[in-house]
């Protein structure tokens, strides 16, 4: 996947091993020029929140972009505690 | 333009050679809240300060300034494959030039005398402001009465995909005094006289068959034919693939439509019958001033489109490309015969040139996909652009209206004008007077036409654009299965057995119902149905190239044109 992202050919897309029966949907949207406004590759995106983060931890315990997550959370996040997550 | 690419490629440079720091980097020097608040203002911002637009972290064949340059030659071919197709001569049928009083052109909302004939001043001023094109100018012509002139200004407008609107023509309108104008005022005053009868009892019924025989004996009448005859099945509709098949109403503008959770059933608010406005002269001439004497009086109950009077009233309020979004929805969703009471769309297979229909591991979406086809569907719809500059910068024909109070002053003999014969002995305005007591041309909305000239014709310019692209995504040769008529109250859907309807046919009779409904109503001539659908279609044949030259994945678009010439875009 990661070489067809990068190389952009169709033919590497269709390299791609799938593991069931559903497609990828369009990954090759992303390399369109548009008609109008700026090139679709000039808008920006911040980073989301990194894998290991306390703010990540606070999207997926579905209280949105709490960062630090409230104590109750935190508490709540630690891996330690068997059942937690 | 090459200053202007200098300079945004200017802008860029620092970020190339200075420091690279990647958007990650960038942001992890803040605190979360304040790298939250800065996303928020970012992202629709092309360049951070600190040159954090040359990020790292992007993967793919053009990255960066490549990708820009890549980008930004993308849009200098697109104006050069415009510029490169030249401009057009455009040319009106000289009425304007020809009538010093006007009695030819378009001068609705300004004020008339007696006759209905256009002050010649509040003319002029219209023609300095279209000269001009000044904003000012526009604020000075003259008004007649309440309403205001619609939209001149479109005309001047450019566009930022396709062509300009101004590389498009459309061949002369018929003159005022031609054989041609007459015969499509006499199918106007037939269409008056039969907008009560449903369509499907033209082939039995005794007022539909009188209009076909006197239409197919006029010296000039130019709409569709079988065996050289205008018959019941061609009466009223256009010679375009698969349009003179079976009932008059296409099954895109009957079937239910799927809308995502939603379901929209086809019933309508229609009009009660006879109620025709504008018979006598004195609203006749308020209108021509721009006031609206009368008003609509609605059938309590709904109804499917069954006959001219509701088909009308469906092309007067319809929002722009409804008409195509819902066949795009119909076309685009699977069958569930299960699932009431929508039972799903008819899983109309894609394009043969889409190229995703060989591929193994991935679909469309925002591009080849749904979401491109609803996408591309409607926003054809700036078609209307360049037939506003046709209407308002070139042709300036009068509306079929403005023609029938010429018929009546000229019958009333309050003054001569140089009427064709074919339109004054018809046996149509015959008709009309017998029945009306006048020889205005009946019209069905209270208001009668909208406050723009009659050629081309916007309704039938995006029919023909919006019809063009559906068409390009969809396999026109596809079967619709389970075809379907109104019954005879309008009420419900009965069964239709005949001969297979395909998608491409009933898109092209989609596109010509909308375009004669104007027609029926009374507020177009065909010349400007056909010649609109016409440029509805070139100009989705332009941007359908700009699309295609924007996506990585190649691909085409194949279909029959309105004349049917297949063609292959790629």
């Amino acid at each position: 996947m990661l070489d067809a992202l990068d190389s952009g050919h169709p033919a590497d897309f269709e390299a791609i091993p799938l593991g069931g029966a559903r497609k990828l949907t369009n990954p090759q949207a992303g390399l369109a020029f548009d008609t109008e406004g700026n090139d679709p590759h000039q808008f920006a995106q911040p980073a989301p929140p990194a894998f290991a983060s306390a703010w990540e931890a606070g999207e997926a315990a579905g209280k949105g972009n709490l960062d630090p997550p409230p104590s109750c959370l935190r508490y709540l996040l630690t891996p330690t505690i068997p059942g937690s997550i | 333009m090459e200053h202007d690419a200098k300079l945004v490629l200017a802008k860029a440079e620092p970020a190339r050679e200075g420091r690279v720091l990647s958007r990650r980097g960038f942001l992890g020097g803040l605190g979360g809240a304040a790298a939250v608040a800065a996303a928020g203002g970012a992202v629709l911002e092309p360049m951070l300060p600190g040159g954090s637009r040359a990020a790292a972290d992007e993967i793919g064949p053009l990255t960066g300034q490549d990708r820009l340059e890549a980008a930004y030659r993308n849009r200098i071919n697109q104006a050069d494959s415009m510029f490169a197709e030249g401009m057009p001569v455009q040319s009106s049928n000289g009425d304007e030039d020809l009538y010093p009083n006007r009695i030819g052109s378009y001068s609705k909302g300004l004020p008339h005398d007696a006759l209905g004939e256009v002050d010649p001043d509040a003319y002029q001023a219209l023609l300095d402001a279209l000269s001009s094109g000044h904003p000012a100018d526009f604020e000075a012509i003259p008004r007649g009465g309440a309403r205001k002139q619609t939209n001149p200004q479109a005309g001047l407008a450019f566009d930022t995909e396709g062509k300009d609107p101004h590389q498009f023509t459309q061949p002369p309108a018929p003159a005022f005094a031609s054989a041609w104008e007459a015969g499509e005022m006499v199918e106007l005053y037939w269409m008056a006289l039969l907008r009560d009868t449903r369509f499907t009892s033209y082939p039995s019924n005794p007022l539909a068959r009188r209009a076909a025989q006197e239409l197919s004996a006029l010296s000039d009448f130019r709409g569709p034919r079988i065996g050289g005859q205008v018959t019941p099945q061609t009466l009223f509709r256009d010679d375009l693939p698969g349009a003179l098949e079976g009932p008059y109403v296409s099954q895109f503008m009957l079937k239910g439509t799927p809308y995502g959770a939603e379901y929209v059933e086809r019933r309508m608010r229609t009009l009660l019958p006879g109620t025709d406005h504008m018979t006598h002269f004195g609203e006749w001439l308020a209108v021509q001033n721009g006031d609206v004497p009368g008003s609509a009086r609605y059938d309590p109950v709904r109804r499917f489109v069954r006959n001219g009077r509701d088909l009308s009233e469906w092309v007067h309020v319809d929002v722009l490309f409804q008409a195509y979004f819902n066949a795009c929805l119909i076309l685009g969703a699977p069958p569930e015969p299960g699932s009431r009471p929508t039972r799903g769309g008819i899983g109309c297979p894609l394009n043969p040139g889409n190229p995703y229909l060989g591929s193994a591991t991935q679909e469309g979406f925002g591009t080849w996909g749904g979401p491109f086809f609803k996408t591309m569907t409607c926003e054809v719809a700036r078609a209307l652009k360049a037939v506003w500059f046709q209407k308002w910068f070139v042709h300036r024909r009068l509306r079929p209206e403005a023609f029938g109070g010429r018929v009546h002053v000229h019958r009333r003999r309050l003054a001569t004008y140089p009427i064709h014969g074919d339109v004054l002995d018809s046996e149509a305005l015959r008709r009309v007077h017998q029945k009306l007591g006048t020889y205005l041309l009946p019209m069905v909305f209270p208001e009668g036409s909208p406050t723009h000239p009659a050629y081309g014709a916007g309704h039938a310019t995006v029919a023909g654009a919006c019809v063009t692209i559906l068409k390009a995504l969809f396999d026109e040769t596809f079967e619709i299965p389970d075809l379907v008529v109104p019954n005879p109250a309008g009420t419900g859907l009965a069964p239709y057995s005949g001969p297979p309807l395909t998608v491409g046919g009933e898109l092209n009779k989609l596109a010509s119902n909308v375009a004669t409904g104007r027609n029926i109503a009374g507020v177009h001539w065909r010349t400007d149905a056909i010649e609109s659908l016409k440029l509805g279609e070139a100009i989705a044949i332009a941007i359908l190239r700009d699309h295609l030259a924007a996506l990585n994945e190649g691909g085409s678009f194949e279909l029959t044109r309105f004349d049917g010439r297949p063609i292959v875009i790629s």
